[in-house]
């Protein structure tokens, strides 16, 4: 079976699109449904169960919904427990996707997260920003994941404060070009009501920026599933000014990932019904549909999923392993006559991983890589002068 | 009030966030009652609202109004600092 084959799908994951295709944009006098199990394990799996709510009131999809509301609403009062107290302290900050995507939806409510990411606009305070919350309760966790944030918690949920928008990329050019438009996002701010509070967000522009890096993080890592999707069709289909969307290309050019960008909207069109034009063709579409289906929510879907190269050559491959020897070893690999040293440990780490942690074998990592590859290469990731 | 996955949801705005005071969870009936009282109605014309728009004695609604203005009243309570 070709690897576009749309019955490579599934028949449940088919139904789950067409599903989340009704959910997003019901219709006036819409009729819950029912879906059966499959396309509920699938949906599950992606975390998008209670975005069916409006298409189907199966006791699964109405607990998930409930749940979802409760978890939505502590979010939302954890968020503006956080933004006032730093605001309080003299620090902006504005909020990453969460409310400020979430409003955009029918139900805003319904839109699935489990954080609240907020974006400290001047990086150079954080540890003062950390002190204050922690005055304020909050009890930043022992165990850091990643380089762009600081994770705290409050009363069990947790709050991501960013002091940039990803972690850094295999390409510092791409990296400086991120914070420097970053760095503007402050000066582009806006606020917007909801529930009684004015919330600081991004502008229409810095927003779609920040949901196709993150994104795009997600694809490189290990995929991104069917929720990414959704915020696309949201954010996008409410339609924004044209002046933001020229400023949005230009960034996307600037960072070499409107390609990106392009075959995101692209799948959109074509799968969930988003308004605009489809740019890439059907058989393109399909791979990276197929590509998110196998990556549910957080790209668990297989023990050799791993990351998709630039491309699927030696020198791609080389440039992720040096990559993931500088996000192993932060410090460490500013001393470049290290770097011998790091690779080995990176090497043996992987294989390592590859045995112990991950079950699986370092001929199925690879091939997993190189399918996962063959996609990202088409896009031509932060070439500039790549776009349409 | 706001309506998602078929229940209403009081919510208290006013709240800081922390501690968090969770919002009530109402049903169809519960969501008229708020409705009125938060239009400033008290517990005798919401009665007699209900009375009228459900096609039903007064006597049987006085207690579901009773019931449920303490409740929230409970409710309202228990989000003050």
């Amino acid at each position: 079976m070709s690897r576009t084959d749309p019955a490579r799908m599934g028949e449940a994951n088919v139904r789950l699109l067409a599903a989340l295709r009704q959910s997003l944009r019901p219709r006036p006098g819409l009729s819950p449904t029912s879906l059966g199990d499959a396309v509920l394990d699938e949906a599950e799996w992606h975390e998008v169960l209670p975005l069916l709510y409006p298409v189907c009131h199966a006791d699964r999809v109405q607990r998930a919904a409930e749940m979802n509301v409760h978890l939505f609403y502590r979010l939302l009062f954890l968020g503006k427990y956080a933004i006032r107290t730093l605001k309080g302290a003299g620090m902006q900050v504005l909020v990453l996707k969460g409310v400020s995507v979430a409003r955009w939806y029918p139900t805003p409510e319904l839109r699935p997260s489990s954080d609240v990411d907020l974006l400290l606009c001047d990086s150079s305070r954080l540890d003062e920003a950390l002190r204050v919350l922690e005055d304020a309760g909050f009890v930043v966790l022992g165990e850091q994941n990643a380089h762009h944030h600081v994770a705290l918690s409050l009363d069990g949920l947790q709050v991501e404060l960013h002091t940039s928008l990803v972690e850094a990329f295999d390409d510092a050019r791409i990296n400086d070009a991120i914070r420097s438009i970053t760095s503007g996002f402050a000066g582009r701010m806006e606020s917007f009501s909801f529930l009684g509070m004015d919330w600081p967000c991004a502008s229409p522009a810095d927003q779609a920026f920040c949901l196709v890096l993150h994104a795009l993080q997600h694809y490189l890592r290990s995929g991104f599933g069917l929720k990414i999707l959704a915020d696309w069709v949201i954010f996008w289909d409410r339609g924004i000014p044209e002046e933001e969307r020229r400023a949005y290309r230009e960034m996307c050019r600037e960072c070499g990932i409107l390609e990106f960008s392009e075959y995101l909207s692209s799948t959109c069109v074509a799968y969930l019904g988003m308004r605009g034009e489809q740019t890439v063709c059907d058989e393109d579409c399909a791979l990276l549909m197929q590509d998110i289906l196998c990556s549910g929510a957080h790209g668990k879907s297989s023990n050799a999923r791993m990351v998709a190269l630039r491309g699927t050559g030696l020198a791609d491959y080389a440039r992720e392993f040096h990559h993931q020897m500088r996000l192993n070893y932060p410090e460490a690999s500013r001393v470049v006559p290290l770097w011998p040293a790091l690779w080995l440990s990176t090497l043996f780490k992987f294989f390592y991983n590859n045995r112990k942690v991950r079950h699986t074998t370092l001929g199925n990592v690879l091939a997993e890589t190189r399918e996962r590859s063959e996609v990202s290469a088409k896009m031509h990731l932060f070439e500039r002068g790549s776009d349409r | 009030m706001r309506k998602a996955a078929g229940r209403y949801w009081l919510i208290d705005v006013a709240q800081n966030g922390h501690p968090y005071h969770a919002p009530l969870v109402l049903n169809e009936s519960g969501a008229k009652m708020a409705d009125l009282f938060l239009k400033g109605m008290d517990e005798g014309e919401m009665t007699a609202r209900l009375s009228e728009d459900g096609g039903v004695d007064q006597t049987v609604v006085r207690g579901d109004v009773r019931d449920f203005v303490h409740s929230l009243g409970e409710y309202m309570n228990s989000g003050v600092k």
